[in-house]
């Protein structure tokens, strides 16, 4: 047999690799601030870009897109030449690849610091982004399968397999989630509304964690783990099972994040045995990375790299241990919109996501710069730091979410609920601190990294081209018997094919009947769609990242009607693109806040939200204060919405500036009985009309329910 | 002659695993059922599911117990070829468990067809068959385990003690547990592919792995079936319901019981001092980011002078704090009523106090004689 020569392309592993460790560090640095913020509001420093709401998307953006995404490609450019045994299918595309992507992280991060945002999370990024991701993933995808098809190795390792469901999945989640309609050149409203919306946004949510976060780093685990440990794989029978059944459960399970809110509760049920049936697929994955380890235990003593893996998987299994349990609906009563959920899914990103990406890197630098590491002895280190980091990330978030929430929950026996929401916040301000002293430890840790790889990139030599040798693809010849599955393995078309499809059932079946069938979203006749004031001040609470500290579903608990009023109804978010239901509750839940305060309360809150509840957390919104609601963009807006559906008379957006003029008018004077003089052309003006209408329509049915039955 | 049926049914079917499950799901499943017609809201009973649940798991173990001791008597069948004598018992031994099992479904599927006295909801006859299939699942499981003990102290001393050097009694439960081939014997399920230099062997899947996968995916069918077919368990917007009851009930209860219970219709003015400074402190904590720490008002209206925007008897008061009009919120939520009695008394207390920089005269004038003749009359809605 004539062995062919050829080399592998390390460069563009390199490259990855390089933008894999700037936006660790970033991404970690935007964690710690967003984190110092929630108990030191001040650091905010009172700027419209570095205020919270618009860093924590920056910040769960750098890490899932920028180190995460990087990570992935690190390892998948690396692993697949060499599974492959060929070279990647076209460096051209390898470089666009590499280019998009790094040029959508930056303008990721200046457009969400900016304030352009959809309003939906982890999918915040508006339209023209939107495109530019769809095509950088096409780029992937077609260079990825290009080289599969090329390749020297009849069969498929288990690696590809996942590789294959992520690419497919992702395309499809990120398509159907992004579909949006545009406004201007950074505005879009979301195609679909309230429940449906949040429908898919979870889905698209939840599998963004199992498709992006988790799938690719089970393909990456599959190759390097065995690599460093140099042992074969566990069972290839338990990889077969585990990565069907995960993929094929997976999708069900987004509706775990709405339990006990609107969505009607068939979808919650489904969302709930899904996940609970997700434990043990996902327990697969981590039974074949560990149980591999089998005989070389001892080794995984010294090895820095096995042990970042180790602990990385020992919290994966943790992880998707506690989120199925985390979907039973006894527990997300008190999980949920708390700070458990920050403490669970940390687990994952700082142990899983993180430590796997560590692994690599140190496995992936010796190899390519043909050298030894330069200090085991920092890795070490870093490892122990990076570890004790989680832990003091973790248990006080754990402890912090869990007593907050019995708090919101605890009545006295006269019925009265017994804290105020501000003290359950200052309740747990220590924990907080104490969180983000995990995390600085954690991203100390890293810049050990950092230093780490430097050192030892400088005394190597960067191999760009590695040289190689295989045979060209043979035939399959099957000695007897063949495991069916081996099939499949040599047909990467079809493995596309079937993934897209086992995917796409579970999305389809929650959809359709949501989508298609009247009585999951019955109709409120007292619900109107939002003035155009009250639209432009939406607009505001989404830009400026109202959703990521204040929920606006108020769920059907004794504590949360007592304090929040009357229970969300499904029919009440029909005109709501996007939906704002938020899924954390660092501020109380805002579904009623609608005439709850006066005009002038909501006034002198967003200037220094201290002077109205003293001892809050909340950061000063001063700027809307001064800054001129720009409404040129409101006959936009109204034909935008009235092309979703929105009930708008024809004609309006020609007379929709007319009435925010009037409405405008008359808060500012509202304002002026209260000794605020405002000039009525402000923004605050149209927050203020927003807040003031949220959730009152149900309010005006009760009254005129009730004149009617005088 | 036994041992060869076994041999044969068993050890050479490749389905076995297969074949055990869905004896498992039909006997299983049809037992669920069974207990269902005659008594149609069995699944409503806790008792019932806790029982059905139990019995669903007891068979689990039956099930990976049988199947270790199994497997267990194959190796020491392979090793003992001569001695035929023993495994002859064995054999025996399961074969008597296994009619054993079998004859309990039968006396299960006879039984839940009557229903006259109910023992914690259920009939009487089909509580005690389900204790009686417990019970005797139990026994089962309890012989199995002599069995795997009589089993493995042979296997200690003919076969490991020579070969091996003796693995903790730890290491050897996690062994059989995960089902582990010993690492020597790793090349005979070693996969002959490899991928840049990556082998892959072929262990078989963990039991407990299989298993629980198999109980979650149980749970979950019977946890669709109880909500969306048999609508035996509360949904959301019910369970809401009944806890708002439950809860209601309890405030009631206690504040009877505490002889507290005043309201909007019987509350009359506190003057008393510890009332007062009771009302004082939660007015500094509640109100004055409106109504100014000495009342004289500020966002809210001014609460010293003679005029009263939604009246100023002690009961309309009284019920603008509680329930909340236009503006100012509602604390019903926050406070109990005999405090918001002192809220009112503190209010009251403020009257006439000429607080400086105090805001506009609004609403309508109030005067104390006027209402005592009238006594609320002027309260509006």
């Amino acid at each position: 047999m004539q062995m062919e020569k050829f080399y592998y392309d390390n460069k563009i592993v390199k490259a990855f690799g390089y933008a894999t460790v700037i936006f660790a560090v970033v991404g970690m640095l935007a964690g710690l601030w967003a984190a110092i913020q929630i108990y030191a509001p001040s650091t905010s420093l009172g700027l419209a870009p570095t205020t919270f709401g618009r860093i924590r998307p920056l910040h769960t953006n750098a890490i899932i897109f920028a180190f995460v995404g990087n990570s992935i490609f690190t390892g998948v450019y690396y692993s697949l030449q060499r599974l492959c045994k060929t070279r990647m299918f076209s460096d051209k595309l390898s470089w666009i690849h590499f280019w998009g992507w790094q040029l959508i992280i930056a303008s990721a991060a200046i457009t969400l610091l900016m304030g352009y945002t959809t309003g939906k999370e982890y999918a915040e990024l508006e339209w023209p982004i939107d495109i530019a991701i769809t095509l950088i993933w096409v780029v992937f995808g077609i260079n990825m399968f290009g080289t599969i098809l090329k390749r020297r190795e009849r069969h498929l390792y288990v690696a590809i397999w996942f590789y294959i469901a992520t690419w497919v999945t992702i395309a499809m989640l990120h398509i159907v989630n992004s579909f949006e309609i545009p406004v201007s050149f950074m505005k879009s409203y979301s195609w679909y509304a309230g429940v449906q919306d949040a429908l898919v946004q979870w889905w698209y949510g939840h599998n963004a964690v199992a498709f992006f976060l988790t799938t690719p780093i089970l393909g990456l685990m599959y190759y390097f783990l065995p690599k460093a440990a140099n042992r074969p794989v566990y069972s290839y029978r338990l990889s077969i099972i585990h990565f069907w059944s995960l993929i094929f459960l997976y999708i069900w399970a987004g509706p775990h994040h709405l339990l006990y809110t609107s969505l009607p509760d068939w979808a919650q049920s489904l969302g709930t045995v899904f996940s609970l049936m997700l434990i043990f697929p996902s327990w697969g994955g981590m039974l074949n990375g560990l149980f591999t380890l089998r005989g070389v235990w001892d080794k995984v003593r010294e090895d820095p790299i096995l042990k970042f893996m180790v602990v990385a998987i020992t919290c994966y299994g943790m992880a998707t241990l506690e989120g199925p349990l985390l979907s039973l609906k006894n527990v997300s009563a008190i999980a949920h919109f708390s700070d458990w959920i920050i403490a669970h899914v940390h687990i994952g990103g700082l142990g899983w996501n993180g430590f796997m990406a560590f692994a690599i890197l140190y496995y992936l630098v010796p190899k390519m710069w043909g050298t030894p590491l330069y200090s085991r002895k920092l890795a070490n280190n870093h490892f122990w730091l990076g570890t004790i980091g989680i832990i003091l990330y973790a248990v006080p978030l754990y402890w912090a979410g869990f007593s907050q929430s019995l708090m919101w929950k605890t009545f006295t026996p006269e019925g009265q609920l017994k804290f105020q929401f501000l003290e359950t916040v200052t309740n747990i301000i220590p924990m907080y601190v104490t969180r983000s002293l995990g995390g600085l430890i954690y991203l100390i840790g890293a810049i050990l990294m950092v230093f780490n790889l430097y050192k030892t990139i400088a005394k190597g030599k960067f191999i760009a081209n590695e040289e190689a040798e295989a045979a060209p693809l043979q035939k399959a010849v099957h000695h007897g018997r063949e495991h069916w599955h081996r099939r499949i393995e040599r047909r990467p078309v079809a493995m596309l094919v079937v993934s897209l499809i086992v995917v796409a059932i579970g999305g389809i079946l929650e959809f359709v009947p949501t989508f298609l069938v009247k009585s999951n979203v019955p109709t409120i006749t007292s619900v109107k769609p939002y003035t155009p004031l009250e639209l432009q001040g939406r607009d505001i609470y989404i830009r400026e990242g109202c959703y990521t500290c204040h929920s606006q579903m108020i769920r059907p608990f004794r504590d949360e009607v007592v304090r929040y009023g009357e229970y969300s109804k499904a029919g009440e978010f029909v005109y709501d693109h996007p939906f704002q239901w938020g899924s954390k509750r660092t501020g109380p839940d805002l579904a009623r806040i609608g005439g709850k305060y006066s005009d002038s309360w909501h006034y002198n809150h967003m200037d220094d939200p201290a002077s109205m509840s003293p001892g809050s957390v909340m950061p000063v919104y001063s700027w809307l204060l001064d800054t001129k609601l720009d409404t040129s963009s409101t006959p936009a807006k109204i034909r935008a919405m009235q092309k979703l559906g929105v009930p708008y008379p024809e004609g309006y957006d020609k007379k929709a500036n007319a009435d925010i003029k009037a409405q405008s008018e008359s808060i500012a004077a509202s304002l002026k009985k209260d000794k605020i003089e405002t000039p009525a052309d402000r923004e605050i003006i149209a927050l203020i009309a927003y807040l003031q209408r949220i959730g009152k329509d149900i309010k005006q049915e009760k009254k005129e329910e009730q004149t009617a039955l005088k | 002659m036994l041992s060869a049926i076994i041999r044969k049914v068993f050890m050479k079917s490749r389905l076995k695993p297969l074949l055990m499950l869905t004896v498992l799901l039909t006997v299983g499943s049809s037992r669920v059922f069974a207990a269902e017609p005659p008594a149609p809201s069995a699944l409503d009973n806790p008792l019932a599911l806790t029982l059905i649940t139990l019995m669903i798991i007891l068979l689990i173990i039956i099930m990976m117990l049988g199947r270790l001791l199994l497997g267990l008597a194959e190796i020491k069948m392979k090793n003992e070829k001569e001695e035929k004598g023993h495994t002859g018992v064995t054999a025996t031994m399961l074969l008597v468990m296994l009619f054993s099992s079998v004859a309990t479904f039968a006396q299960d599927a006879g039984g839940a067809t009557q229903a006259p006295a109910t023992i914690g909801g259920l009939s009487a006859f089909a509580f005690y068959s389900m204790i009686t299939i417990l019970f005797v699942e139990m026994l089962i499981i309890l012989v199995l385990l002599i069995n795997m003990k009589f089993l493995l102290q042979k296997d200690k001393e003919t076969v490991f003690e020579p070969a091996f050097a003796k693995p903790s009694s730890l290491a050897a439960w996690w062994g059989r547990l995960n089902k582990f081939k010993p690492i020597e014997q790793e090349s005979a399920i070693a996969l002959e592919h490899e991928y840049d230099g990556i082998r892959e062997l072929d262990n078989r899947l963990p039991p407990w792995w299989l298993y629980g996968f198999y109980v979650t995916i149980i749970f979950s069918v019977v946890y669709l079936w109880r909500y969306h077919v048999a609508y035996s368990a509360p949904l959301s917007k019910e369970e809401f319901e009944i806890s708002m009851k439950k809860a209601d009930e309890k405030v009631k209860a206690y504040l009877e019981a505490k002889g507290e219970s005043v309201d909007e219709n019987t509350v009359t003015l506190l003057t008393d001092a510890g009332d007062l400074a009771a009302g004082k402190a939660i007015f500094n904590t509640a109100c004055v980011a409106c109504h100014k720490a000495d009342g004289g008002g500020l966002v809210g209206p001014n609460l010293t002078d003679d005029y009263w925007v939604h009246g100023g008897d002690v009961k309309s008061i009284f019920k603008t704090i509680k329930y909340g009009i236009n503006a100012m919120p509602q604390w019903q939520t926050s406070y109990s009523n005999k405090q918001i009695a002192q809220i009112t008394g503190y209010v009251k207390s403020l009257h006439g106090t000429n607080p400086p920089d105090a805001k506009a005269q609004e609403g309508e004038l109030y005067k104390e004689d006027a209402a005592a003749a009238g006594d609320g009359a002027a309260t509006k809605n």
